[in-house]
């Protein structure tokens, strides 16, 4: 049994401007240990989906089709049955430690919470093992530092500490909504690597959240390309980066500078991502892709395998891409 | 050729109160630049990087007196922007134009594009009629590829990337001879980056401008500029040109900045060796002895904490004791 199978999510918003179809029909089952990629621009619904999986979305929001962990249906379940699961076996790292640690609680209270609700062990034997975690991930004095409040810690050991927070319940999987992105490249590296490590000697399941291909190259082995809301792509990370079948990661490929390449002029996509509350019933790449023709702007084919373990969903054949 | 900036032993120096501090405690000097040094020709890109805190901010205030510093500034050989004043240093401003980081922060919300990008021109030439301000105007947003009947909105009605463009029109109004960047596609989606890198290439080309570009993104530091500066801690650890260094990296720190950038190739990058900088950023106000980088540093010797390495070369320069070693 798969540890995660996702079916047909989505993820609807009620707002002033009416509704916007954040997230539409994402698929993909995650067995114990595989790491998956979800890439996308800002607004492109990569934040959404994650947080429809661990039942966080705003208010007006409201998400539809199936998330079943380990075959349990937890979409939309009742919140002790969510409870139960987050931190203990799903966990989330989100992307601004600032905002996402609490600024009045010290790092050991705050981390100290899932162990003694989960767990049921003694605040001072929570505390014992916080320290340990924090060792883990490489915060130096962890002892001292456990004692200190979120503010005082720099960007980087902030992270390390969301991160540590996430994995002391030993999760089976782990969310993380673009770890790395306020970061600088040094540190990035750092919490990969650690994240790597974590994940081999753990045996968790990761989703990755992230708009750096470069990060998905590296760590992930199968790889979601979204756009306004819609799976462009799916596929594993080799043939994804060396045959991409969708205009939309063509373009992303060819448009990103590369420190191992001598610089050419730089492919850029026209126009700009697309507004959400005015999206069109077609492909919502449509307005700024090369092969687009009029039937684009009305639908958007549905998801296909055109090969064993890759889908793509787009109007043109692929031989029509030449 | 003399230079067209030549910056000499800049230094910028914040003073600063710890919380708990009498108020007859002396503040604390924070060196956020520490002797720099670097000299930047007519229509030449000289990319800045580094971490954040380094001080490559700092650096591009400091040039045009938006932070108080030391040293010398001398702008086409002859002036010292540094030992100007306030009225003195106005004529020099058309000269140098600034590209901030953040698009929507940068644009005041409650004037339209045209008022924005026409600012500049009521402060430089304020003679000019109406007519002639609003034909350079559409001039400079047809440059940046703005549309003519944009004129009249207002900032929030365009997205990050069409507001860097707004930006960058607002700098090139005044016809500057160097333009100074300060992470000017950071904000932006991967999508939107090329476009506005691209912009600035061809701007670059067809008016000669020169640049200062800053960025934490290697990549994109790689691919617009002709020469590379890496700054740590205030202080220069190498300075050469853009492919000498991205090849033949000398300095401990830039070879780990370096090897830290991920590859969007995913064989290149699980292939890669990532050489992982242990420890944290040592703080500003406390920095280690000798040379700053020491106390992350695979090779750091009893030298390293006892002498501050100097910055030398010709052409490709480092302030490393162990560069001829590691090179």
């Amino acid at each position: 049994m798969a540890l995660l199978d996702v079916n047909n999510l989505g993820v609807r918003f009620a707002t002033g401007d009416g509704e916007v179809n954040a997230v539409n029909g994402v698929s993909f089952t995650l067995n114990r240990g595989e790491t998956l990629g979800i890439v996308g621009e800002s607004g492109s619904g990569k934040s959404q989906l994650a947080f429809a999986i661990m039942g966080l979305l705003a208010k007006n929001g409201t998400a539809r089709g199936s998330v079943r962990f380990e075959g349990r249906e937890i979409l939309n379940a009742p919140l002790p049955v969510i409870n139960a699961l987050r931190s203990n076996h799903i966990a989330m790292v989100f992307q601004d430690p600032m905002t996402a640690l609490n600024p009045y609680m010290r790092v050991a209270d705050q981390m100290a919470e899932g162990l003694v609700h989960h767990k049921g062990m003694a605040k001072a034997q929570a505390v014992a093992e916080c320290v340990r975690m924090l060792d883990a991930v490489k915060i130096p004095d962890a002892k001292g530092r456990v004692r200190l409040y979120p503010h005082e810690f720099s960007g980087g050991m902030r992270q390390r500490v969301m991160i540590a927070m996430a994995l002391l319940c030993k999760p089976d999987l782990l969310i993380a909504d673009e770890p790395t992105t306020a970061l600088d490249v040094t540190v990035q590296a750092q919490i990969m690597q650690l994240l790597a490590d974590l994940q081999r000697d753990f045996g968790m399941a990761t989703i990755l959240i992230t708009h750096d291909l470069g990060v998905i190259a590296g760590f992930c082995r199968e790889v979601i390309v979204l756009y306004g809301g819609r799976v462009m792509e799916q596929s594993p990370v080799d043939p994804l980066f060396y045959t991409p079948s969708h205009p939309y990661t063509r373009g992303l490929l060819r448009s990103i500078p590369r420190v191992d390449q001598q610089g050419t002029d730089l492919y850029s996509i026209p126009g700009s991502p697309p507004n959400m509350t005015k999206l069109q019933t077609g492909c919502p790449f449509a307005p700024r892709c090369d092969y687009a023709r009029d039937d684009c702007l009305d639908h958007l084919d549905a998801l296909v395998e055109f090969e064993p373990g890759r889908k793509r969903a787009c109007n043109r054949r692929l031989e029509e891409l030449a | 050729m003399t230079a067209l900036l030549d910056a000499r032993d800049l230094r910028v120096t914040f003073h600063i109160s710890r919380e708990g501090d009498m108020p007859w405690t002396k503040p604390r000097a924070l060196h956020a630049l520490n002797g720099v040094n670097f000299a930047l020709k007519a229509g030449e890109t000289l990319g800045i990087v580094g971490e954040s805190g380094c001080g490559k901010s700092t650096l591009a205030r400091a040039l045009i007196q938006l932070v108080p510093a030391q040293g010398e500034v001398i702008w086409d050989g002859k002036t010292d922007l540094l030992a100007l004043t306030a009225p003195q240093m106005l004529p020099f401003r058309s000269d140098i134009q600034m590209v901030f980081q953040d698009p929507l922060a940068s644009l005041n919300p409650r004037m339209t594009v045209g008022q924005i990008i026409a600012e500049p021109l009521r402060t430089h030439h304020p003679g000019l009629g109406v007519h002639e301000v609003k034909a350079r105007v559409q001039l400079s947003m047809d440059r940046v590829g703005l549309l003519p009947n944009q004129i009249n909105r207002y900032p929030h009605e365009f997205s990050g990337g069409q507001c860097q463009r707004i930006g960058i029109a607002r700098a090139l109004i005044v016809e500057p001879r160097l333009l100074i960047c300060d992470e000017p596609v950071s904000a932006l989606d991967v999508s939107i980056q090329a476009q506005v890198i691209n912009l600035l290439a061809e701007l670059q080309r067809e008016l000669g401008l020169a640049m200062i570009f800053i960025a934490h993104d290697l990549s994109v530091v790689k691919h617009i500029s002709d020469r590379v500066m890496v700054l740590y801690l205030g202080r220069v650890m190498e300075v050469a040109d853009s492919a000498d260094i991205f090849e033949r990296a000398q300095h401990p720190y830039t070879q780990a900045l370096l090897s830290s950038v991920p590859i969007p190739d995913p064989v290149a990058e699980r292939a890669k060796k990532v050489i992982v900088l242990t420890g944290d950023l040592p703080s500003p106000m406390a920095p280690p002895s000798g040379c700053v980088f020491r106390t992350r540093c695979r090779h750091a010797t009893e030298i390293c904490a006892a002498e501050v390495p100097a910055l030398i070369g010709r052409g490709h320069e480092v302030a490393c004791h162990h560069a001829a070693v590691l090179a």
